[in-house]
């Protein structure tokens, strides 16, 4: 995409370096919320391995007294990986992965509502906030895997199928 | 539209990757044009024309449908 708003290439690199360990914890943390012996890793809960380093102790303890802010951390590294991973060139960066980026940032916006409206509908109480908290990851997800598909996985499928 | 590039690349018998190289782009955007997934740009119409060193409308044509 010839834009200034792009990353360098480089940082697509660091971008899945940050993303995929941080995505996969993200997911575990949502998946395994009550288990007993994924604790140690799952920074949504404060019985985690790395609880005393993340936990700041309030100035004003009559307001909150401490809180961990692991999960706050892995959160924001994961949504810094995708923006890396996602919004940085290709080392060859064309008019048609232009409009394959577009187009799969549209199914990504699709797809998010698409899964907000059935939430608005399906659920209610708790389970609407959990749905919604899912949700978050729809977009960068369906945007990347679309996208990567198009761009590497289809033409790489295409070519094999032609040569068989 | 649809187009004769692989036609003039096997004439020329040069790959997708030397193709995208010559006109500055990628090899998978030679290979949606091949496979009529992609209507390019009028620059990179051109482009492929001349370094084909054949009329844009001699490589792209109009289908019906466009």
């Amino acid at each position: 995409m010839k834009t200034k708003l792009l990353l360098p290439n480089y940082f697509k690199t660091i971008g899945w370096v940050i993303f995929v360990p941080c995505f996969i914890l993200t997911l575990l943390g949502l998946i395994f919320s009550e288990s007993e012996w994924l604790v140690l890793f799952n920074f949504f809960d404060s019985k985690h391995v790395f609880s005393q380093w993340t936990t700041f102790k309030s100035l004003k303890p009559d307001i909150f007294d401490s809180n961990d802010f692991a999960g706050e951390i892995l959160m924001t590294l994961t949504a810094l990986g995708f923006f890396c991973v996602a919004f940085s060139r290709l080392q060859m960066e064309d008019e048609w992965i232009e409009k394959v980026r577009l187009e799969s940032l549209l199914w990504g916006f699709y797809l998010h509502i698409g899964f907000f409206i059935v939430a608005t509908w399906a659920g209610y109480s708790l389970g609407f906030y959990i749905w919604l908290a899912w949700n978050m990851l729809v977009a960068p997800v369906a945007f990347l895997v679309r996208f990567h598909w198009v761009v590497y996985m289809k033409p790489y499928f295409e070519q094999k199928r032609l040569a068989a | 539209m649809t187009n004769t590039i692989h036609v003039e690349r096997a004439i020329k018998r040069i790959t997708q990757a030397d193709l995208a190289a010559a006109v500055g782009v990628s090899r998978q955007t030679i290979n949606a044009l091949e496979a009529a997934k992609y209507v390019p740009s009028v620059v990179l119409a051109m482009k492929i024309a001349r370094y084909f060193e054949k009329p844009v409308d001699a490589i792209f044509e109009l289908t019906p449908e466009d």
